[in-house]
């Protein structure tokens, strides 16, 4: 399949989202929302499902918490992922579940090397259960934390070439972080392999009410901004076409207008996917 | 103990106990980043609260409800991982609240916003419909039982909780003055085409619904609505609630009776 751009689902673009006729067009879940036993919920997914394809995101296994997999929870995930056929399962490289606690956020770790022999095995046991690899997504990051071993991209390679996962690299993620942190989101992205991208997340973020700019907030409240466009664009450049999501989750604006975001990524990824076909027939 | 548990206790102790975090490193800079993944935690709880009682919220306003969320959550953070069924304590924890003592309608406002929750994402399940107990003999028809559909859910509340609930529960924005008839009541929740409905029961459908959902017969449920009001109009009542799609199907007693368990 052709990378194109796809959209984060929400219930109340339901009908817009069904009938848009942009050829390409896919759409991302929340597993954990569609976790439920029956109702008008899951009715609405399978007939998504029924006129495009479908990515599953998982924002619930905690595979960064020193623990197994919640064996219940992958066994849910695992009857949405058998009934609805995504074509990308991705999952968070951070943890939530600690001590019988359900923390909904996605809390950081010091990238040590125990912790990747962990998540390494964590990984593992998902893409066993689910007999098929995920992607997994890159942080957003508030504050460094002592003791790392590895920088973030060496970790992330460590974990795709161990484990045999994908990764899904959130650019907005990236942006945020180098802010936060101090480093920088170019050489970041350049650091990533691009055999290894199966999906890459846009998304908007939020200034701290308090630390201003120096200090951003992953809050997927907001339009992306064109840093994040630029990094966007380099990025796709350099590793060719992935299939793209724009992610909003606060702040919803209407159908439109994310389609308005998706078909300029949309738009980005063709003229790729175009450039790259005239190269090839050049040589 | 690994250094990564040892790691997600303290960022855990930081979060819960409005702590600082004991690791090292700059303390400001750690205090900082531990607010924000603080915030956006309870703020999906908070949010996932709001959502689950939207008729509570509209009853109490914002920063009553705020409020209430934070005493909540002190002693109910979830436990699994996914936040569609949480909060279920939060109706009990009202009744506890000193705050919510003027307002003793509020506890089963909050149940019936549970039970619509509840209902929302049971199971899925056809309804009886009123044409498949045509045919049963009369003399049978009273041994069979009523299977209530998943989705339903039966509560009887000492005020009337029910009616309040219907004329609060958003969308509905009724502002009008309503007289309303201070008496107990109960509540049918349902989900019989999709759509959750919501039924105020005087206490002899309650009672018939309540018996069928314990396993009793279509009989013994009907003698616990005469018991109550001998002149209650019975069989207009069981149509009633088949109609409205109460059951999924009916268990016949007797092996030599006509129909299937469908």
């Amino acid at each position: 399949m052709r990378p194109t751009a796809g959209i984060g689902f929400k219930a109340e673009h339901f009908d817009e989202a069904a009938s848009c006729p942009a050829s390409g067009l896919w759409f991302e879940a929340h597993a954990e929302n569609y976790m439920v036993e029956g109702g008008p919920r899951l009715a609405m997914l399978e007939a998504l499902r029924a006129v495009r394809p479908l990515s599953l995101h998982g924002v619930g296994l905690s595979l960064a918490a020193d623990a197994d997999p919640d064996m219940r929870h992958l066994a849910r995930l695992k009857t949405l992922v058998d009934r609805f056929e995504p074509f990308v399962v991705s999952e968070h490289l951070a943890w939530s579940n600690w001590r019988g606690v359900y923390n909904p956020g996605l809390l950081p770790f010091p990238r040590t090397r125990a912790a990747l022999d962990r998540i390494v095995a964590n990984v593992m046991r998902v893409q066993d259960e689910l007999s098929r690899a995920i992607l997994m997504e890159n942080p957003a990051l508030y504050m460094p934390l002592d003791g790392d071993d590895l920088t973030e991209t060496e970790f992330l390679c460590e974990l795709v070439r161990r484990s045999g996962c994908g990764l899904l690299i959130d650019v907005n993620n990236v942006y945020v972080s180098a802010n936060n942190l101090g480093y920088c989101a170019n050489v970041y992205l350049d650091a990533i392999p691009g055999a290894a991208i199966g999906e890459i997340h846009l998304a908007g973020h939020s200034a701290d009410p308090e630390y201003g700019e120096s200090l951003l907030i992953d809050t997927h409240d907001a339009p992306i901004c064109e840093a994040v466009w630029e990094l966007y664009e380099g990025l796709i450049a350099r590793v060719g076409p992935k299939p793209t999501l724009i992610e909003r989750d606060d702040n919803i604006p209407g159908f439109a207008e994310l389609r308005r975001e998706r078909d300029r990524a949309h738009a980005l990824l063709t003229s790729i996917s175009s450039r790259e076909c005239r190269e090839a027939v050049h040589v | 103990m690994s250094d990564l548990a040892i790691f997600q206790d303290r960022f855990s102790r930081g979060l819960h106990e409005n702590g600082d975090l004991t690791l090292s490193g700059d303390a400001e800079t750690l205090r900082i980043g531990l607010s924000i993944h603080r915030n956006t935690i309870y703020k999906a709880l908070i949010d996932a609260l709001r959502a689950n009682y939207p008729t509570v919220e509209r009853l109490v306003g914002d920063e009553w409800f705020l409020a209430s969320a934070h005493a909540f959550l002190e002693g109910n953070l979830p436990q699994e991982p996914s936040l569609n069924a949480f909060g279920a304590a939060y109706p009990d924890f009202l009744r506890t609240l000193p705050a919510a003592a003027d307002m003793p309608y509020l506890p089963g406002v909050a149940r019936i916003d549970r039970f619509w929750s509840e209902s929302h994402i049971a199971a899925d399940a056809d309804v009886l419909s009123p044409e498949a107990l045509i045919g049963i003999p009369f003399d049978s028809l009273f041994d069979l039982k009523l299977r209530l559909h998943p989705s339903v859910r039966l509560g009887w509340f000492g005020e009337p909780a029910p009616s309040i609930w219907k004329l609060n529960r958003p969308p509905s924005s009724a502002t009008e003055q309503v007289d309303l008839d201070w008496a107990a009541e109960g509540a049918l929740i349902a989900r019989p085409h999709g759509e959750v409905i919501m039924k105020v029961l005087d206490a002899p459908s309650f009672a018939f619904l309540e018996k069928c959902s314990a396993g009793a017969t279509l009989g013994q449920a009907a003698t616990s609505v005469l018991d109550i009001d001998p002149s209650a109009g019975l069989m207009t009542r069981i149509a009633e609630l088949i109609a409205l799609g109460a059951f999924m199907s009916f268990v016949p007693t007797h092996a030599d009776q006509r129909g299937d368990d469908q």
